[in-house]
């Protein structure tokens, strides 16, 4: 469903000259599957997610979205993916239904207003409609933000540390939702730092470091890579960060 | 601002304006400001000492006929009577007197006109610069109070040993001294080029920057954000500069130094070179310094209160209203005061304050629609014709009265403003576009917009009011009609109604009395409230 | 409708819907025709409360011998005489509006202004010294006529003030979208990035150009304007490059790192130059977009070179859509 081979990605840094953020990550979320994407600050998951959300150019490497070249027709590869950056990225003066409508009616989505309302309905914001997006707290952002993501009814779903800044309750049902999502037949491609969650959804993971892939498979084979019983130390470990985890 | 420790303000100014100026970026301000007004200081424009050729209508005679250039609308004719060349004309240019008393006197007039035109000449390229150099200030003031919370170093800054004064008062040190010598630099590059003389400037310009500056801090001291921060001044700082200048130019036409004392215009005039003498220097700077330090004074203490303006709540209908009604009188009646004013040849004609009126009052309407983010129901579709015949029977009912063109007999002040209407109703019967102007935009404005909320007796009645003021009975009443219509067939069955009504009000009127057209006007209100199913506006 | 074209236009209803609801820019958009208006009719009120304009009374200043010449044809014309022991003076020293006296064999018409009155004056002069021409005091013009210069140069002033607010407006959508994630959020959608630069050229483009045609129009309503139109369309234009200028000095990535008031010095320094190069050169400015607004002081405007203003605005809000594309498009580009 979503393929990532060999992608490389550096930048040009007036103080540290060229900078490799990616240097030849590659792997594979299957339909169905929740994919976490692991590591430290600055290790080059967003630049990862940012090349595979048709973004960044990769200097190297190939991404396929649901068997599109993304390279080839980044058009008809936005077309089956949603990103969801860890800003909301909600224009403040829109209503939450108009906010979920404008991407509907940009992507030509039939009947957008009662689409974007039932998502909203879905994802247990439907109260939130009329509510001006500059209002909403963290949470219900998230959920706005999820519908928007889901309007034209993505496989590919690509979610930027979507629990970043969210209460218990909030993390809660943020990853509940996600879930449901793959259970519904959609790769799922997410990006954290926090083990908990991490254990708590995802199917398999990737380890990056210094914009490497350092390990990737189901967390228990992470867990028998390094050696280690608990995540954190699991990170810690195949990382090389001293910065323990959340 | 009780505590002001020299050494603390010149640290805040320091830290200002290393703050917004680090690296390359420290050479930002200057390099922008230069390249501004080093050209428009330093650059000698060409030289506009030659008169243009004249243009004159009618038959030139043969001793101006190379001297001047015939057009056939030009407003000066000249002709010739009995041997004496005659000019018509309501002024004659300096140009075309200077070529008749060359042509025809041989330089040697019979009449010599002599001008001492009245106290100062209102100065157009100073204004147009200091507007440019006012404009610049936008970014930096941006970036003092606004920029501090949107990095949120502002609450560090406060709970710091400094005083709420010293804070402000060295950013606006900082500020001041830099666009000071910015503006200086640029001067005495214009004195290098010959362009520029010494004089007064070199100080009036700083006090007039000075009280830019407070003025800006004044008015970004609530705003949360660099952009809020920045609109403010532009909005602002521009029109104030133009007012400032224009009123210490009025009223430098009656006492030089009362012009002179004006803050911000003032030191701009004298800044310009147009008041001299040395105590029109102090009081500019003198009038300049105090409103600054007034200026600051209010910013310290709103700091003292702390945190950002609270936001008005936006819009609500009796704002909409009252920017509605003010936007239709404004176009269509404020013209008749200039007549009630003694400037009888000022008022437009009806025709333009007509379309102005009513696409004003449909603006709001629309405006304040988007923002509510609900748009009113035209009309369902299967009931289209039936509300384009009721609506069109409502408004032939309605315009067989002399409605709003009252019996009532108002305030004699008001009269000149009822002539105005009444004339205003007559060009809508033959103005297509004045007339769907006002029925267009009014309609979107009572029916489409405050109906949802005042309901039909309040929309009336601000109907009334706004729109129909000479006779209020009617005007509710008319006000009720075309609310009902609203109410039953949706806001398509209004607009007809309102339509027809203007295009039929001159030609129908039938109205022998009082009781005649208030009975028109009841059958109005039955035809638009006979049923007609269920109510098409929820 | 191409997925492009339908991108466009949903985008700019939406920015359009988005400065509706934002009361810094209603209050920008509102604040010049309300506050000149408001102005010229509480003036008029104002004098209209304290008992009308004074009238005051058109006269000659003339010394007692040149009354006795010139009196009964200055009084036919409307203009009183007054007696003063030295007219070569009473102008200068505010004794008078208008003097006159003898010079060898003709006159000197001594005033404070060369309107109608004074033009009066020297035709009677004129007449008595045998001049060999003499002025005609043409009809007065029809209402509204009169006061049309001086609502052009209104009109010049709000244009020159949208057009500020352009740059402001621009470089703080920018601003705001980049900071707040919109831009972010967006770009992964299936239509070319150049559709969002796009959008927010024209919602901006339509704002300004609205709020100064309404502006404009109050004025045109109130005091009459000559060729309103022109105004509205210069102006609208200009605000609408203006605002471009102000996207794409504050929209790209690196512009965020410099800081806001960087890109707006840019956009600032860029509009205010095309302003003063109308003002110094106006045969260039008249050429230009935004340039045009400050050239039509010298001039009116030619219908060639309005055509050329309209192509060159279209093309700067092609290459500012263009360059977002180019910065913000990633694998769209």
């Amino acid at each position: 469903m979503l393929l990532a081979e060999d992608l490389h990605r550096a930048f040009q840094d007036p103080d540290r000259g060229t900078v490799d953020a990616v240097v030849g990550i590659g792997f594979e979320v299957r339909a169905g599957e929740i994919y976490a994407l692991l590591g430290p600050n600055g290790a080059g998951k967003t630049t990862t997610l940012r090349m595979l959300a048709t973004l960044l150019r990769p200097d190297r490497g190939r991404v396929l979205v649901d068997g599109i070249d993304a390279k080839r027709d980044p058009l008809g590869a936005r077309a089956k993916l949603a990103y969801v950056p860890a800003e909301a990225g909600l224009e403040p003066q829109l209503r939450a239904l108009e906010a979920v409508e404008l991407f509907a009616r940009i992507q030509g989505v039939k009947q957008p207003r009662q689409r974007a309302q039932a998502l909203l309905e879905e994802l247990g914001a439907g109260a939130l409609a009329g509510a001006t997006c500059g209002t909403l707290s963290t949470g219900q952002k998230r959920r706005v933000v999820l519908a928007r993501a889901l309007v034209h009814d993505p496989p590919v779903l690509l979610l930027d540390e979507p629990t970043d800044g969210l209460d218990v309750p909030g993390r809660r049902d943020v990853l509940g939702l996600v879930r449901r999502l793959a259970a519904e037949g959609r790769a799922v491609l997410l990006s954290s730092h926090i083990m908990g969650e991490v254990e708590a959804v995802a199917t398999r993971a990737g380890v990056v470091a210094r914009g490497q892939l350092v390990a990737e498979g189901t967390l228990d084979e992470l867990r028998e890579i390094a050696g280690e019983r608990d995540l954190s130390e699991v990170f810690v470990k195949l990382t090389g960060d001293g910065s323990a985890p959340a | 601002m009780k505590r002001l420790r020299p050494s603390r303000l010149l640290s805040v100014a320091r830290r200002e304006l290393v703050r917004s100026a680090a690296g390359r970026r420290g050479w930002r301000f200057f390099a922008v400001a230069m390249f501004l007004l080093l050209p428009v200081s330093a650059l000698r424009l060409p030289s506009r000492d030659t008169p243009p050729t004249p243009v004159v209508a009618g038959e030139a005679p043969a001793a101006l006929q190379d001297a001047v250039v015939v057009q056939e609308r030009a407003p000066v004719t000249v002709g010739e009577a009995d041997g004496v060349v005659t000019v018509e004309a309501r002024g004659i240019a300096p140009a075309l007197r200077q070529v008749l008393e060359k042509r025809l006197e041989a330089g040697s007039p019979a009449v010599r006109l002599e001008l001492h035109p009245r106290g100062l000449t209102l100065p157009s390229r100073a204004l147009f610069v200091a507007l440019l150099a006012i404009s610049l200030l936008t970014g930096p003031l941006a970036e003092t109070l606004p920029g501090e919370r949107e990095g949120r170093t502002m609450e560090v800054l406060l709970s710091t040993s400094l005083s709420r004064g010293e804070i402000v008062v060295g950013k606006w040190l900082a500020w001041t001294a830099s666009a000071s010598f910015t503006a200086l630099v640029a001067g005495f590059g214009g004195m290098v080029t010959g362009a520029i003389a010494p004089g007064p400037w070199v100080v009036a310009m700083p006090a007039a920057l000075g009280v830019a500056v407070a003025l800006g801090l004044w008015l970004v001291r609530g705003a949360a954000d660099l952009v809020g921060g920045a609109a403010a001044p532009m909005r602002v700082l521009p029109v104030v500069a133009v007012v400032g200048v224009g009123v210490a130019w009025g009223l430098g036409n009656q006492a030089t130094l009362l012009g002179a004392a004006v803050p911000l215009g003032g030191a701009l005039l004298v800044a310009s070179g147009l008041v001299p003498g040395v105590l029109p220097v102090l009081a500019a700077v003198g009038g300049s310094l105090l409103a600054s330090g007034g200026l600051l004074w209010a910013t310290t203490r709103s700091l003292d209160r702390q945190g950002v303006k609270p936001r008005a709540r936006d819009g609500g209908y009796v704002g909409t209203l009252v920017l509605g009604g003010l936007g239709w009188w404004l176009a269509v009646a404020g013209p008749a005061t200039f007549v009630l004013g003694g400037a009888e040849d000022l008022p437009a004609p009806l025709d333009a304050s007509l379309v102005a009126g009513g696409v004003l009052i449909g603006a709001t309407a629309v405006v304040a629609l988007l923002r509510e983010g609900r748009m009113p129901d035209l009309c369902p579709p299967r009931r289209v014709p039936q509300a384009l015949i009721r609506g069109l029977m409502v408004g032939v009912a309605l315009s067989a009265t002399e409605l709003g063109l009252g019996s009532v007999a108002g305030p004699a002040w008001a009269l000149p403003l009822r002539v105005r209407l009444e004339l205003a109703l007559m060009p809508a019967i033959v103005g297509t576009g004045a007339a769907v102007a006002v029925a267009v935009g009014s309609e979107l404005f009572f029916r489409g917009f405050l109906h949802r909320r005042l309901g039909l007796v309040g929309t009336a009645v601000a109907w009334a009011v706004v729109v129909m003021p000479m006779d209020p009975v009617r005007g509710v009443l008319s006000g009720l009609a075309l609310g009902l219509l609203q109410q039953r067939l949706g806001l398509l069955a209004p607009l007809a109604a309102h339509l027809a009504w203007v295009f039929f009000i001159g030609k129908l009127q039938v109205g022998g009395g009082e009781w005649v057209d208030l009975a028109l006007v009841g059958l109005a209100c039955v035809l638009a409230a006979l049923r007609a199913g269920p109510k098409a506006d929820g | 409708m191409s997925a492009s074209l339908r991108a466009v236009v949903v985008g700019t209803l939406a920015v359009l819907l988005r400065l509706s609801r934002e009361g810094m820019v209603l209050r920008a958009l509102a604040w010049p025709g309300l506050l000149a208006a408001v102005a010229l009719v509480g003036t008029a009120s104002v004098v209209a409360a304290f008992g009308g304009r004074e009238q005051i009374e058109p006269h000659v200043a003339l010394s007692a011998e040149e009354v006795a010449i010139m009196g009964p044809s200055l009084d036919e014309v409307g203009l009183t005489v007054r007696l003063d022991p030295d007219p070569t003076t009473a102008v200068q020293e505010g004794r008078a509006e208008r003097a006159a006296w003898r010079e060898g064999e003709g006159w000197v018409l001594s005033a404070r202004d060369a309107g109608v009155h004074s033009l009066r004056a020297e035709m009677v002069l004129r007449e008595e010294a045998g001049a060999s021409w003499r002025p005609v005091v043409a009809p007065e013009p029809p209402a509204g006529k009169a006061a049309t210069a001086q609502a052009g140069r209104m009109g010049a002033l709000v244009a020159v003030l949208f057009v500020l607010y352009g740059v402001v407006m621009g470089a703080g959508l920018a601003w705001r979208d980049r900071g707040e994630g919109v831009v972010e959020a967006s770009l992964p959608l299936p239509v070319p990035a150049w559709t969002h630069g796009a959008s927010r050229v024209l919602g901006l483009g339509i704002a300004l150009g609205g709020g100064l045609w309404l502006t404009i129009l109050l004025l045109h309503g109130l005091i009459g304007m000559e060729r309103p139109s022109a105004w509205a369309g210069h102006g609208a234009l200009g605000a609408a490059v203006s605002a471009a200028v102000g996207l794409a000095t504050t929209g790209g990535a690196g512009a965020q790192k410099k800081g806001f008031s960087a890109g707006l010095s840019r956009a600032m320094v860029l509009v205010a130059g095309l302003l003063g190069l109308g003002f110094g050169l106006p045969w260039v400015g008249a050429w230009l977009p935004v340039a045009s607004l400050a050239a039509a002081g010298a001039g009116p405007w030619s219908p060639v070179a309005d055509v050329v203003v309209v192509l060159l605005s279209a093309l700067s809000l092609a290459a500012c859509a263009g360059w977002w594309g180019r910065h913000h498009g990633g694998l769209g580009r």
